[in-house]
């Protein structure tokens, strides 16, 4: 199945650009080399303010955001992007640690733009099901 | 007239006025019945006598008639008569029946008789010559013609006579016509009775002595015996109108003067076959004769009654005056100034108002004169009570001048215990204490003509002060805590009591503000609110800990599962060895137990904290149970496991669909780790029993002892502690299972024997009706 997967990927997705926002360099690294790997183009920042430049400066195929970053979250990439209208232009996969589903997330959710939401620690696979669907 | 003669009279009036008037209507009614009584009696003598007079008439006539019948055989006729011898015989005929009737009175005709007996029979001829009588004086006159002409009318007559002379005295002379057998007239028989029948004094007979009956002919002359009563001349009466009525056939009773001049009651009847009238009189004095005894007894009571009654008002009215009198004389004897007069005193429990009266003045006296004493005695103790307030007024004056020192004090003791400010209307300070001065550290003279102002922190807002000027504005006190600031920057707070000092027109006109310094004690609360505030920060801190450990235990675990999943994927990264392989996986598995330790430690913790939140969602129970299945399918597929689902279709339930995923996952895991190697097998049902749902899985697990099952859903327990690594479990699943299904209204059990598996059972009530509600809204 994994083949299948690869295989697939290799094929159709090539073309697709990743943009990874978290704080955590071990978090970005493993997303990366994993991405890279399966064939994704991925580009990673640290920073999130750095992250909303790139955003509005360029066009993702897939934008994977951690929510619970300091001094500016995922949540506040996102209000700001709905602030200037181009939210419903992405496609959002945001990480949370909590294991459950908050109502806050769940807003988040609702938005156009927020595809979906992984908890921590991810399952890289369901991380990939994220990704291409 | 005074009182007593007033008095007298009353009583008169009342006594005699009613008997009098009694009196006079008793004599009244009882002489109009005396009257009647009387004009009854005579009238029913009239009415006995009438019957004898007619009786004796008519007994008479008839034996006229008889006589008259004797004469027959002897058949007479003119000539006859004249035959001496003839006579002869009529003369003893006549004889004979004189001595016949005589002695045959007693026998036919009664007592009548015996006062009216035959007197003289005679025998005349056609023309009125007696040829034969029992009077043989009266043989040879005639008649007299006037005497004849009434026999021949009414066959008797009220009189006799003799010889040619018509007498009056008390005969009747009855007579009946003789006639031979061709029934011609031949002579005359007639009988000269005595009147003693029916003249008045024998009609009287058997009448009370003042009664009189006596009979009047037409011509209105009396029918009487007495010598003294003259036939012919004698008038019964001058009111002879009377007479005349009676002989029209009226019926009299009235009330006249008779002919002895005496007023009379007379009764008179007409007695028709005689042309007579019958008159009974009663003089009036005999009728009343009674009344006039009543009068007199009357009289005589009244008489006396008056004496009596007069004798009891003089008393009474003595009585009454004497009292009056006396106090009046002794009114008058206090007028003049005498008020030690003496009265008689009367008996307290007298019911005679005079009595009580007296008394009472008495009383009233003794009061004037114990008055007038206590007057006199009041003069003097008034004259030292005023020496005495004189004094008291002194002692007073002392007092205030006592109490203006104590003010002072009391000032002075304000003064020091309080900072004092008093500013005038207008808010300009016009005095301040040194207490003041020290805690403001402005000098009296820096302070005095300022605005309080000076002191002012701009700690509170325009309001605080406008809400402050306008309650002492209306004349109220205002009471508050203020924070000033002192003349080296420093602050000092204050809690004030402001109060006006009203002016004679009620209208505030200075304000007086005592402060007590509350420094310290605000400093205090500061403190103590700032203390609070970081209890409170250091709760929301708490909360934040839950997400911040979350984020933070997590991260670590990301790129450890990541790599190891990297490792394992062998055909992205290139292959292992078994151990290589064994170890990772090790790793993998024991991140996985952490990262699961973690998540239902802080799930223990919100449950501890009651922070747990819970989303519920409409969602359709099919997908949901397809879920569970497929996650759990590998660790069914590891063990062998036979796990079956029962759930109706088309259910749509209204829960937190992951929370209920994380319960079900607990309990499915639990059975996973204690079902047998071999055919092991869990079930999951879903029922629904009126709208409420039960979720129950079974196992076929060793099942749990009666006495443990009530320990199994506590922290960290665990049946078997040997078991702990074995089935590799926190320790926590069940508690978070309970905690949650508690926090979603539901309930949580278990059904369990050692050896017959464990079956858990999960109630969820119904969504509440306002859901329901709103969903159709």
């Amino acid at each position: 199945m994994n083949k299948h997967f690869a295989i697939y990927h290799k094929i159709t997705v090539f073309i697709m650009k990743v943009l990874i926002v978290d704080d955590n360099q071990d978090i970005t690294g493993l997303l990366s080399k994993f991405l890279k790997a399966k064939g994704f183009d991925n580009v990673v920042t640290n920073d999130p303010r750095d992250g909303l430049e790139r955003i509005k400066e360029e066009k993702y195929d897939v934008i994977l955001l951690d929510i619970s970053m300091p001094e500016f979250s995922g949540i506040d990439i996102i209000q700001t992007l709905e602030r200037e209208k181009i939210l419903k232009d992405q496609k959002i996969v945001i990480f949370s640690a909590t294991a459950f589903t908050t109502n806050q997330i769940n807003d988040l959710l609702k938005k156009e733009g927020v595809q979906a939401c992984l908890k921590k620690p991810i399952q890289l696979n369901e991380l990939l099901t994220a990704i291409t669907s | 007239m005074n009182l007593n003669t007033k008095l007298v009279i009353l009583f008169l009036c009342i006594a005699l006025i009613p008997m009098i008037i009694l009196e006079a209507i008793s004599i009244t009614e009882i002489s109009d019945d005396l009257l009647y009584q009387k004009e009854l009696a005579l009238d029913s003598s009239l009415v006995s006598k009438i019957a004898d007079i007619e009786h004796y008439l008519d007994t008479r006539q008839i034996q006229t008639k008889l006589f008259a019948s004797t004469f027959l055989p002897l058949q007479l006729d003119l000539n006859k008569i004249k035959d001496p011898e003839t006579l002869d015989k009529i003369q003893i005929l006549i004889d004979a029946m004189l001595v016949e009737a005589r002695s045959n009175s007693l026998n036919n005709f009664g007592d009548v008789d015996t006062r009216s007996s035959i007197n003289t029979i005679f025998f005349s001829d056609r023309d009125g010559k007696i040829l034969a009588s029992t009077n043989r004086g009266l043989i040879g006159h005639k008649i007299p013609s006037e005497f004849l002409d009434q026999i021949s009318q009414t066959n008797y007559y009220f009189g006799g006579f003799q010889k040619n002379q018509v007498i009056s005295r008390n005969y009747v002379t009855f007579s009946e016509d003789l006639r031979d057998l061709e029934g011609n007239i031949f002579g005359k028989i007639a009988l000269q009775t005595s009147l003693n029948a029916i003249e008045g004094r024998n009609l009287s007979t058997g009448l009370e002595n003042n009664n009189s009956i006596f009979l009047v002919d037409s011509t209105s002359r009396q029918i009487s015996s007495d010598p003294k009563v003259k036939y012919s001349v004698q008038n019964w009466n001058s009111e002879t109108w009377l007479i005349d009525r009676c002989f029209a056939g009226q019926l009299i009773s009235e009330q006249y003067i008779n002919k002895d001049g005496k007023e009379v009651l007379g009764v008179l009847k007409f007695l028709k076959n005689e042309n007579l009238c019958i008159v009974g009189e009663i003089t009036l004095d005999n009728v009343f004769s009674p009344i006039y005894d009543l009068q007199f007894k009357l009289l005589t009571v009244f008489s006396l009654l008056l004496v009596g009654i007069v004798l009891v008002a003089i008393f009474f009215s003595r009585t009454i005056s004497n009292p009056i009198k006396k106090l009046s004389t002794t009114m008058n004897e206090i007028r003049k100034g005498n008020f030690y007069v003496k009265l008689d005193k009367k008996s307290d429990s007298s019911n005679n108002e005079l009595d009580q009266l007296t008394n009472g003045f008495d009383k009233l006296l003794q009061y004037v004169q114990s008055t007038q004493e206590n007057l006199q005695g009041l003069v003097k103790v008034q004259t030292r009570k005023l020496e005495d307030s004189n004094k008291a007024l002194l002692e007073n004056m002392n007092l205030i001048k006592k109490q203006q020192e104590d003010l002072s004090n009391f000032k002075e003791a304000l003064d020091k215990s309080a900072n004092v400010l008093i500013t005038d209307i207008s808010g300009t300070i016009v005095y301040v204490n040194d207490d003041f001065c020290k805690v403001s550290k402005f000098s009296r003279e820096e302070l005095l003509g300022e605005n309080p102002r000076i002191v002012n922190s701009y700690y509170h807002n325009k309001e605080f002060f406008k809400n402050m000027w306008e309650t002492i504005l209306e004349g109220k006190t205002w009471k508050g805590d203020i924070k000033n600031k002192a003349k080296d920057g420093s602050y000092f707070w204050s809690k004030s009591t402001i109060s006006p000092l009203l002016g004679d027109n009620g209208e505030p006109e200075q304000f007086i503000a005592i402060h007590t310094d509350i420094t310290n004690q605000k400093i205090l609360e500061e403190k103590l609110s700032e203390a609070l505030k970081n209890v409170q920060e250091s709760e929301l801190q708490k909360e934040e800990f839950s997400s911040m450990m979350t984020h933070e235990l997590n991260t670590p675990l990301v790129p450890i599962k990541g790599y190891c999943e990297m490792i394992k994927d062998t055909d992205t990264f290139g292959p292992l060895n078994n151990d290589q392989l064994d170890f990772i996986n090790k790793i993998d598995s024991n991140a996985t137990l952490l990262e699961r330790l973690i998540s239902d430690l802080l799930d223990v913790q919100k449950l501890d904290m009651k922070k747990m939140s819970f989303l519920i969602t409409e969602f359709n129970l099919g997908g949901f149970m397809d879920e569970l299945k497929e996650n759990n399918m590998h660790l069914m597929k590891n063990k062998k496991i036979n796990f079956t689902l029962k759930y109706p279709k088309n259910l749509n339930l209204n829960t937190d669909k992951q929370r209920l995923r994380q319960i079900l996952d607990n309990l499915i895991r639990n059975s996973v780790d204690f079902v047998p190697i071999k055919d092991g097998m869990i079930s999951v049902e879903v029922k629904i029993k009126e709208k409420n749902i039960i979720f129950s899985v079974q196992d076929n697990g060793p099942g749990i002892p009666k006495d443990k099952q009530s320990h199994i859903f506590k922290k960290f327990y665990q049946i078997d502690t040997s078991a702990t690594r074995k089935h590799g479990g926190t320790g926590l699943g069940l508690v978070i299972c309970k905690g949650i299904v508690e926090g979603l209204e539901g309930k949580i059990w278990l059904e369990s024997e050692p050896g017959k598996g464990t079956t858990f059972f999960i109630y969820l009530p119904a969504p509440k009706e306002k859901v329901v509600i709103e969903k159709l809204a």
